[in-house]
């Protein structure tokens, strides 16, 4: 299982994907806000998305896994 | 017939020049680029009504006592507002990045490569010793110490460096990618960076104390602008005086650019501002900020050569300042050589430091020149 960590500490604007999808390299996975800027992050593989640990308008920080794949 | 000729030469319509039409246009060419574009508006729309206002005959709004003249020599001439605003400044300031990776120091200093090839450039160009260092120190890109410097070293640039300064921050999107995309390869652009470390509570109480203590000894007239950035940071860090940080980010904040922008405007009448040394600021200005982005690019290769945990050469372009801006440019530079690099924060740090590492040349200069 490869977690998905966020980069940043920031705001969770949007989650892109649900438990199921099926993801490639380089997908969104989810965007944040940090900086008044929206980052988006990137799925680091391929796989299945496995766990989705937060929703919009959470606060996450470098240690809170975003998005687990298969 | 005499009385009638007083009753007309009293109507400021007799008395306006081509020249204050000229500002007027200039003043509403920065409304333009506030209002409709969104470029810097809260200083923009000041400095330009500040602009606009100046350039209507007969006001003595800036005749000693009027009410501009009184912005600017309380305001502006004995230098209180620039460091009133770095207060603000500090208490909004989170220095994790630099105390996480104090290698990032060294970048906000080597940006400030370009205020010194601007400095020499404006000398050859003709300017004098005073005015150059006006006009080197739009490459640090930061409004209130370029301000200051103005007012301690050559008050009648200041017109003219305050509106290059901030017309050229906000231009940062379009000015950095080119220089910093020359300088690196698509390989050293890609570089994904570690994981910054979680920086504790104490380092960062530590950090302004340290700082100021390393700076105004080394560079006493630094001390203005350096002394209130760091108390901001300290009463944001220190978590117990929540309304002084708050008021200082926000009220004071607010406050003191109004004063500052219509103060800065009112200095910008024809005779003062249409004159070729305008011209000259504008062009040495963009050098200054070339140099600074390509300065903390190289200086960055520079570092990896020497070092173990190398950095994306493309955050030293963040030593700029233009806080954030510049750091969110670079971190949209690195997401498209790769989607898997968050430069962002790593960013941060050379473009916070910058702003300590202008301040520092600020005073340098006037240590060495006034």
């Amino acid at each position: 299982m490869i977690q998905i960590n966020a980069p940043m500490v920031g705001k969770v604007v949007s989650v892109d994907v649900k438990v199921g999808d099926k993801v490639k390299k380089n997908d969104v996975v989810v965007t944040l806000e940090a900086m008044k800027m929206q980052i988006k992050v990137y799925a680091p593989t391929d796989g299945e998305v496995v766990e989705v640990n937060i929703n919009a308008g959470d606060v996450v920080n470098t240690d809170t896994v975003l998005v687990a794949l298969n | 017939m005499g009385q009638l000729v007083d009753i007309f030469s009293g109507i400021g319509v007799m008395h306006l020049t081509l020249g204050n039409v000229v500002m007027w246009l200039i003043a509403f060419a920065l409304f333009y680029l506030a209002i409709v574009k969104g470029v810097e508006p809260l200083l923009l729309v000041p400095i330009g009504f500040g602009i606009f206002a100046a350039n209507f005959p007969l006001t003595g709004l800036l005749d000693e006592g009027g009410l501009f003249y009184i912005f600017y020599h309380y305001g502006i001439e004995t230098e209180l507002i620039p460091p009133l605003i770095f207060l603000g400044l500090g208490a909004m300031t989170d220095f994790g990045p630099v105390i996480a990776n104090p290698k990032t120091l060294l970048l906000g200093a080597a940006a400030q490569l370009g205020v010194y090839a601007a400095f020499f450039g404006a000398l050859l160009m003709g300017f004098t010793i005073s005015e150059a260092a006006c006009i080197g120190i739009i490459g640090g890109a930061d409004g209130p110490t370029s301000i200051f410097l103005s007012a301690n070293l050559a008050p009648h640039m200041m017109g003219a460096v305050s509106v290059a300064a901030y017309s050229y921050m906000a231009l940062v999107p379009i000015i950095i990618p080119p220089i910093a995309k020359l300088l690196t390869t698509r390989q050293e652009r890609a570089m994904v960076m570690t994981q910054m470390r979680m920086v504790g509570k104490t380092e960062k109480i530590v950090f302004p104390l340290l700082t100021s203590i390393v700076v105004m000894l080394l560079v006493p007239k630094s001390a203005p602008l350096i002394a209130m950035f760091m108390l901001g940071n300290l009463f944001m860090e220190s978590g117990v005086v929540e309304r002084l940080t708050n008021v200082s980010r926000n009220e004071l904040m607010n406050i003191v650019t109004i004063l500052l922008g219509v103060g800065v405007g009112s200095t910008m009448t024809a005779q003062v501002f249409l004159t070729w040394k305008t011209i000259g600021v504008f062009i040495m200005g963009v050098v200054a900020f070339a140099f600074a982005t390509a300065g903390g690019v190289l200086i960055a290769k520079l570092m990896n050569l020497f070092t173990k945990n190398k950095v994306n050469p493309l955050i030293g372009a963040a030593g700029v300042s233009a806080v954030p801006m510049a750091a969110r440019v670079v971190h949209n530079m690195g997401t498209e050589a790769n989607p898997q690099s968050y430069l962002l924060m790593h960013a941060m740090g050379p473009n916070v430091a910058g702003v300590i590492g202008t301040a520092v040349a600020a005073g340098a200069f006037i240590a060495a020149i006034k």
